[in-house]
């Protein structure tokens, strides 16, 4: 978290010191005029938010495919948007529909159990990949509370796992959530609600009570 | 109040768990971001794409409402009217009856209908023989 935090910071000041643009939406404003350096900046300060919701909704697969897929989507959309003070939940928006795509194409392709069992085959293999690496880590307790919570968010339908991701994990107001996500505050709220019970209900089962 | 109490602090609970345990979300390869920056589709000059859309429309009509008046202009138009069809006739057949001499037929109706000075002085010298 702190390393995130540093980096973002890291970032910010990059923006400021490179370019001498100050503001958010001036580095905006300067992307939608086709500036590619500004771009990049946009792209450092924001990535490891897209990066982070498409991993929480999608897995590790393809990841750099689909970040970069959301990117490309946001150069083309971005000379048609108007409110610039928007971007953060427009960014979001499109890194939603980048992975209800995702999802999509891999339900025509195969079909949903034999597509979870093997999904759940490769997340659980890259996992004990990152276990062996990580074997010298203190604490396995936190890396097997780690594996619980992405068992846990894969177990939820998109729907609750979407309003769960952008909400709980990536701490955006219902309201904002709403929008990216084209619903009414009320159905977040509902959708919240029934997510966190299931997730509970996962964690119990898993001997974790709260 | 008591359940009200213990479901927030369940909520609280869970979301600090998730927070805390979240998945640490795996690290871009190293080329990633020049490979996006090297995708991006060069813009386009978006008022200068507007001027040239809007000059094509513009220059057609404009031609198109040229042509329209100067052949509104140029359209023979039809005597309904018999003084009109008159009229006509007296603005624009003069010139089948003496082709050589433009000048005579220049001005009025009454001029072109009395004979010329030059042609009644022959005329009247011929019936003397």
């Amino acid at each position: 978290m702190s390393e995130m935090l540093a980096s973002k910071q890291a970032s910010k000041a990059d923006t400021e010191s490179e370019t001498g643009v100050q503001t958010e939406q001036e580095l905006i404003l300067l992307c939608q005029q086709g500036d590619r350096e500004c771009f990049r900046l946009l792209y450092q300060r924001y990535q490891q938010r897209v990066r982070s919701t498409l991993y929480q909704l999608c897995g590790k697969a393809l990841l750099d495919d689909l970040v970069q897929e959301v990117f490309l989507r946001v150069w083309k959309g971005l000379p048609k948007l108007k409110k610039t003070k928007y971007f953060s939940t427009w960014l979001y928006r499109i890194s939603w529909n980048v992975a209800t795509d995702r999802r999509r194409k891999l339900a025509k392709v195969r079909d949903k159990t034999s597509f979870n069992e093997q999904y759940a085959d490769k997340d659980r293999l890259e996992y004990d990949k990152d276990l062996s690496n990580t074997q010298d880590a203190p604490d396995l307790m936190h890396l097997h509370y780690q594996d619980l919570v992405q068992r846990g968010l894969d177990n939820l339908s998109f729907e609750h796992r979407s309003v769960l991701v952008l909400h709980d994990l990536e701490d955006l107001p219902q309201k904002e959530v709403a929008q990216i996500l084209d619903i009414p505050v009320g159905t977040v709220k509902s959708r919240l609600f029934h997510a966190r019970n299931l997730f509970k209900k996962f964690l119990q089962q898993q001997g974790i009570s709260f | 109040m008591t359940n009200s109490h213990n479901h927030n602090h369940n909520k609280n609970n869970l979301v600090t768990f998730l927070r805390h345990n979240q998945p640490i979300t795996p690290q871009p390869s190293p080329d990633l971001e020049q490979q996006i920056i090297d995708s991006l589709e060069p813009r386009h000059n978006r008022k200068r794409y507007r001027t040239v859309t809007w000059s094509i429309p513009s220059a057609i009509a404009t031609g198109f409402l040229f042509t329209t008046v100067s052949f509104g202009v140029r359209t023979p138009r039809i005597a309904i009217e018999p003084k009109d069809l008159e009229n006509f006739l007296v603005n624009n057949w003069q010139d089948t009856l003496n082709a050589r001499n433009n000048n005579v037929m220049s001005d009025s109706e009454a001029y072109w209908l009395l004979p010329t000075v030059s042609e009644s002085k022959q005329a009247l010298s011929v019936s003397a023989q």
